[in-house]
């Protein structure tokens, strides 16, 4: 995991940490600097999770995005064909709008050994509730100063786990990111 | 792809103890004991409320347009509870 310039509070502190803002304007720069970690994750139940960070991979700054940059997720439909359907079939506009999302951005905080993480960092985010989970899940990086292809994201096959007597099964707590 | 695990013991206080780790080969089935939930040898004192999620992960590619690389993964992941006593 890649931390540019976290902040560790002492938890007995943490009403005294500051946030310090580290990230960068994402159009200033070039598609060919960037590094990009993306993730889709599924809980096991309907929902998946869609996670993206950009930086500059000249010093691993988080990139906010600005000026007209966009990440948009979708589930099951490339670029190409979100255009296609939006422009085409009677109906197709309810098809984009179950299976297209806006990233939005939020800022990555999260249990660490003994510490708190609190950063600034913008990462970006979209849920798909009712995802179609045979279909892969594509990012598509909007930009006005370049072009660039989706990323293709597929989920590995499903498992469970078999819990052991007196343990409790449980799909809505995550321990750590 | 690959398994990893994550593992927390969380004492109902600020303080929480967590790690992470890759688990050697995925092979469709997997059998962990209690000392294997915390691979430094942690063992939590008194009771303790257990979080371990262990997670498949499918990895892909990000496209040569990004210059700086990177990786996208597809995750499938699943979290079992319970609270240790002594």
């Amino acid at each position: 995991m890649r931390h540019p310039l976290l902040l560790l509070c002492a938890v007995a502190l943490l009403p005294a940490c500051t946030e310090v803002t580290t990230a960068r304007n994402s159009n200033e720069v070039g598609t060919e600097h960037i590094y990009a970690e993306l993730s889709a994750t599924h809980g096991g139940e309907g929902s998946v999770v869609v996670d993206a960070e950009l930086h500059d991979s000249a010093d691993d700054a988080f990139l906010r995005l600005t000026g007209g940059d966009e990440l948009i997720a979708s589930n099951g439909l490339a670029s190409d064909e979100i255009a296609s359907v939006d422009g085409g079939l009677f109906g197709g506009a309810a098809e984009v709008s179950n299976s297209v999302l806006t990233m939005t951005e939020r800022h990555r905080t999260a249990w660490d050994t003994l510490f708190i993480e609190v950063t600034s960092d913008p990462t970006y985010h979209a849920a798909f509730n009712d995802a179609d989970l045979n279909r892969p899940f594509y990012v598509s990086f909007l930009r006005a100063i370049d072009s660039v292809p989706d990323i293709e994201l597929k989920l590995p096959s499903s498992f469970e786990i078999t819990s052991p007597s007196g343990a409790r099964p449980s799909h809505g707590r995550t321990p750590s990111r | 792809m690959r398994l990893e695990i994550a593992s927390l013991c969380d004492l109902d206080s600020p303080v929480r103890y967590s790690e992470r780790r890759v688990l050697s080969g995925d092979t469709g089935s997997l059998q962990l004991s209690a000392s294997e939930l915390f691979d430094s040898g942690y063992t939590p004192s008194g009771s303790c409320n257990v979080a371990v999620a262990l997670k498949r992960v499918r990895y892909g590619a990000v496209p040569a347009a990004f210059g700086g690389s990177g990786w996208a993964v597809g995750v499938e992941r699943r979290v079992v509870t319970f609270v240790s006593t002594d």
